[in-house]
Formats: C-alpha cells, sequence, structure tokens
C-alpha cells in the first residue's frame, strides 16, 4: 500500500482505539480575574498537556513547508473550536481517556523527531484528528462553566496565535540555518519524553 | 448582497456581539475602600462605592465580626462613586482577620484596600471577584505598591477601545521608523494627561470622554480603508500627529482608572509611575503580538481573500460606530 494511503488509516485505527476507553478527563480551569475571554486565552496556554501535543503538531506543520505550516494555521484553530463548542455545549457529560493527550503527546513528539516528511493528505488528516481530540478535551473541561462559550473563544484566540506564530518560527529558522532543524528534533524528542512521563504518572495513578 | 457583503455583514454582526463586551467592562471603575487606624483599634473608613451608568454597584464591605460601627455613616455622591464615610472600632485589632466584599463575583471589577496600621505601616491589597476576601497583615497576600501596576495592565486588558485603537494606528502605519515614532507619541501623550488628571485631580465627564474616545476609533477606520486603497491623508503621512491628538484624550481614560480612587497625596506618584508602566506594559504586549502575528502571515505567505483583508477596518469602523452612538446616547437619555 503506497505511503500516502497508510497514514490516514493507521490516525484513523489510533483515534477508534483511543475511543474504547471512556475515562473521565481532568478540569483544570485558570482564573485570570480579567474575565471568561482572557480566563480562556490563560486555560489554553496553562494546560501543558493539552498544549504540547498542538505545539508539536505546529512544529511539524512548519518543519513540512510553507504550504503545511499554512494548512496548520487556517485548519487547526476552526476545527479546534468546532469540536470545543459541540462538545461544551451538546455532550456535556461526554468523556475521553485521561492518556489521550499523553498518547498524542508522545505520538506526535516523536514524529517531530523523526522528522520524516509527510504527505500533505496525511498531514491534514492528522490536523483535523488532533483539533478534534483537543477541542473535544477542553469543550469537556469547560462544559457547565459559567461562561464556557467566551472561554472556548479566548482559547481559540491563543490557538490562532500558537498556531500562526509557531510554524511561521520554525520555518524562518529552517529558512535561515538548515542544521537548527536539528533543534526542532531535540525539541519533539523532549516533548515525546514529556508526553511518557505523564503515561508513567497516569499509569501508577 | 453577493458573498463578500454577506461575510462582512457577518463579521460586523459577530464583532459588535463579541466585542461590545469590553466596552461595557471598560465603564466600571474599581472601587476603594481605605481603613485608617487614627487610635489603636480604632478605624476611619473610607469607602468609594463604585456607579455604573450613575447607580452605585450592589457592593458592600464586610468587617470581622469584632468590628463595630462608632459612628454612624455619611454619604456623599460624586460622579463616579458614593463615597461612605465611617468609624469602625476593632476589640482584636484588624491583624490576622478576614475582609471581604459581598457581592463582587457579580462584577467584573475589583476592590483597592489600603489598611494604614497605627505603627505607619501599610497594606494593599487587590480584591479580585474570583476571590472577593482577604487576610488582613498576611504577608504572603499583600502585594504592596505593586498592586498598582497589576491594575494598570487590568485597565489596558479590559479597555478594548485603547486596544483597538492601538490596533487601528498598527494598520496605518507605513514603516519601522513610523511605527515607533506613533507608538511613542500615544505613550507620551497619555501619560501626559494621565499625569495631569492625577496629580491635579482633573477628571473630564465620563460620558462625553468615553463617547470621543469611540470616535477616535471611528475616525481611524476610513483611514485603514484609505491605506489599502493606495490613498492618502494627514493622517496616513503623519499618523503620530494623530496618535498625540487621540492620546491626550485616551490618557483621561486611563486616568479613569486610577484618579476616581482618592488616593492620599504621598501615595498618588508611586501608584501613578506604577499604574502608567501598566499600562505601557500591556501597551507594549499588544503592539509585539501584533507585529509578530503581521510577520508570521508574511512568513507563511498568506494571501488572503479581500474580504478577509477588510476584517480588521470593518472591525473598527462597526464597533467604533456601535460604541459612539451608544455613549452620545447615553449623554441625552439616562
Amino acid at each position: 500500500m503506497p505511503m500516502h494511503r497508510t497514514w490516514p488509516i493507521l490516525i484513523a485505527a489510533l483515534g477508534l482505539a483511543l475511543g474504547l476507553f471512556p475515562l473521565s478527563a481532568f478540569a483544570h480551569l485558570v482564573s485570570t480575574g480579567l474575565g471568561p475571554v482572557y480566563d480562556g486565552f490563560g486555560h489554553f496556554l496553562l494546560s501543558l498537556e493539552d498544549l504540547l501535543p498542538l505545539l508539536a503538531l505546529m512544529i511539524l506543520g512548519g518543519m513540512h513547508g510553507e504550504v503545511a505550516g499554512r494548512r496548520a494555521m487556517l485548519v487547526l484553530p476552526p476545527v479546534w473550536l468546532l469540536a470545543a463548542l459541540v462538545t461544551a455545549l451538546a455532550f456535556q457529560a461526554a468523556s475521553l481517556p485521561v492518556f489521550v493527550s499523553t498518547l498524542l503527546t508522545i505520538g506526535l513528539g516523536i514524529l517531530v523527531s523523526l522528522d520524516r516528511r509527510m504527505p500533505l493528505a496525511g498531514l491534514t488528516v492528522l490536523i483535523l484528528f488532533v483539533a478534534t481530540l483537543s477541542g473535544q478535551s477542553t469543550g469537556i473541561a469547560l462544559a457547565g462553566q459559567a461562561g464556557s462559550v467566551l472561554m472556548i473563544l479566548g482559547s481559540t484566540a491563543a490557538l490562532f496565535v500558537v498556531a500562526t506564530l509557531v510554524p511561521a518560527l520554525v520555518l524562518k529558522i529552517s529558512s535561515r540555518a538548515p542544521w537548527l532543524r536539528i533543534a526542532m528534533r531535540v525539541f519533539g524528542s523532549w516533548i515525546a519524553g514529556v508526553g511518557l512521563l505523564m503515561l508513567g504518572w497516569q499509569l501508577r495513578g | 448582497m453577493n458573498t463578500r457583503d454577506g461575510l462582512i455583514r457577518l463579521c460586523i454582526i459577530f464583532n459588535s456581539l463579541f466585542l461590545a463586551q469590553g466596552a461595557i467592562a471598560h465603564e466600571l471603575q474599581p472601587g476603594f475602600l481605605q481603613l485608617t487606624e487614627s487610635t489603636p483599634h480604632q478605624y476611619d473608613v473610607l469607602w468609594k462605592q463604585p456607579t455604573s451608568l450613575g447607580q452605585p454597584l450592589r457592593l458592600t464591605p464586610v468587617f470581622p465580626t469584632t468590628c463595630k460601627a462608632s459612628s454612624a455613616a455619611q454619604s456623599e455622591v460624586l460622579p463616579q462613586s458614593w463615597v461612605w464615610r465611617m468609624r469602625l472600632s476593632c476589640a482584636d485589632g484588624l491583624a490576622g482577620q478576614t475582609l471581604s466584599i459581598e457581592g463582587l463575583e457579580a462584577f467584573a471589577t475589583d476592590v483597592l484596600l489600603r489598611v494604614e496600621h497605627a505603627d505607619g505601616k501599610i497594606e494593599t491589597h487587590l480584591i479580585k471577584p474570583v476571590d472577593p476576601s482577604v487576610s488582613l497583615n498576611s504577608a504572603a497576600q499583600a502585594r504592596g505598591r505593586w498592586t498598582y501596576l497589576t491594575l494598570g495592565i487590568e485597565h489596558i486588558a479590559l479597555g478594548i477601545d485603547h486596544l483597538l485603537f492601538v490596533l487601528g494606528l498598527l494598520l496605518i502605519v507605513g514603516n519601522r521608523w513610523m511605527l515607533i515614532k506613533t507608538i511613542s507619541s500615544f505613550t507620551v501623550a497619555h501619560s501626559i494627561t494621565l499625569a495631569i488628571a492625577t496629580l491635579a485631580k482633573i477628571q473630564l465627564p465620563a460620558a462625553p470622554l468615553n463617547a470621543v474616545i469611540a470616535l477616535s476609533i471611528l475616525f481611524l477606520a476610513p483611514e485603514v480603508v484609505r491605506v489599502w486603497r493606495g490613498q492618502s491623508s494627514l493622517t496616513i503621512r503623519q499618523p503620530w500627529l494623530v496618535a498625540f491628538l487621540f492620546g491626550l484624550l485616551h490618557g483621561f481614560g486611563f486616568a479613569s482608572g486610577l484618579a476616581s480612587l482618592g488616593l492620599p497625596h504621598d501615595e498618588i506618584a508611586p501608584a501613578l509611575l506604577l499604574f502608567n508602566i501598566g499600562v505601557e506594559l500591556g501597551q507594549l504586549a499588544f503592539v509585539v503580538l501584533v507585529i509578530a502575528m503581521q510577520a508570521a502571515f508574511r512568513v507563511l505567505k498568506i494571501n488572503w481573500p479581500r474580504w478577509a483583508e477588510m476584517i480588521p477596518a470593518y472591525t473598527l469602523g462597526s464597533l467604533g460606530a456601535m460604541w459612539t452612538i451608544q455613549r452620545v446616547s447615553l449623554l441625552f437619555f439616562r
């Protein structure tokens, strides 16, 4: 089977496997004292378990060039917003396995550290998949909170900022000094390492 | 109506609904509660209850149970606050006691608490809606004068109208030198009027001031459109001049977050300095963010469709117009 066809199937299989473990997700809310929009902004930036896989995805997008970087910036925030809003408003009792984010962190960290070229279609499916799961996770955490819609809009604004700056930064760095790609790969291995630590804590209970 | 017009109109409606909150939040001034220990365990209380549209917010200081009023409360109505004065007798003093503001959770405003102890020690707390109570004489909670820095950052973060004006300036300026000149000009201008308003206790009436601030945003929107059309105007050629003139007015707006507190004389200078630094830090963070985003768009080589390019100008225009109408109407139909 050609490589560009195996990626979407692998990703879909991973999604199905994760969906078979309905455990509860952790809620961790940030209070900035500046209202729900800023609370949502802070929630996104300070929730490392949600931020790290998205960060890895954005680095991966930037490492794949302008088109993939643009794809990450333009696809990730709206899909994430939709997933978060639908979950928070229509599926308030929904749950996700606690280790979804952890496995995503490990997997995406490894992809960055390997620096293997992926077809654009595969990367797009990966973006859609991660955005949906991550959005769901935030939707679950914020469901039932006062001002949850505004908090989600604030989180989306933060995501849009990060999804614009990170791929652009990676592209800029890569074009100036190609050897700096190694630094990106090291960063990817750190992300995977953090994911493994988180998995260890979760398995330990 | 074609698709492009439809999308632009949708953006205007969305922006108006989503961002209009900023205007409302910005109207609210912080409350101020001062307790001065004149003789041991006897406190003079000054409570400046903030108002919204002329009505006092339902905020009530809740003193420790060991405290009893030793004089009747006297009230005075000021343009932006209701001032209450009374005397309080606390059998065990206030050290280690908890003080809270009832009803604060319901409002997007803070209360600045200042306690002057008999030994000359001063403690300052910023009481927020998320945690409307403080433990007095607690070194962990008291941030002293740094509270004013926080207040400044909060004031600019919630002052969506000020940030939109800065965004308008950023969209007009053509090069880095002009950018530095324009932002510096805005900073100098609003610092001048912030200082005048606070030190000389000059306050412009809030309603017309807010209306003119809204008008300054509306004024910039057509200029942004002119920039995209390749046209020229005085504002486009010399944006620093417009930044300076409107900056003077915005400074009076910033001052509303500090001048209305009525701080003691010896507290005004450090409070003004830290508050202004807080405002500048918030503004600088916003400017850096916008410039970084513009640079990132260039690196990613994004070819925005025409309607998407127009969104910032329409956002400025629609919100500026809405706030202007809203605030001017408040002058006549309050």
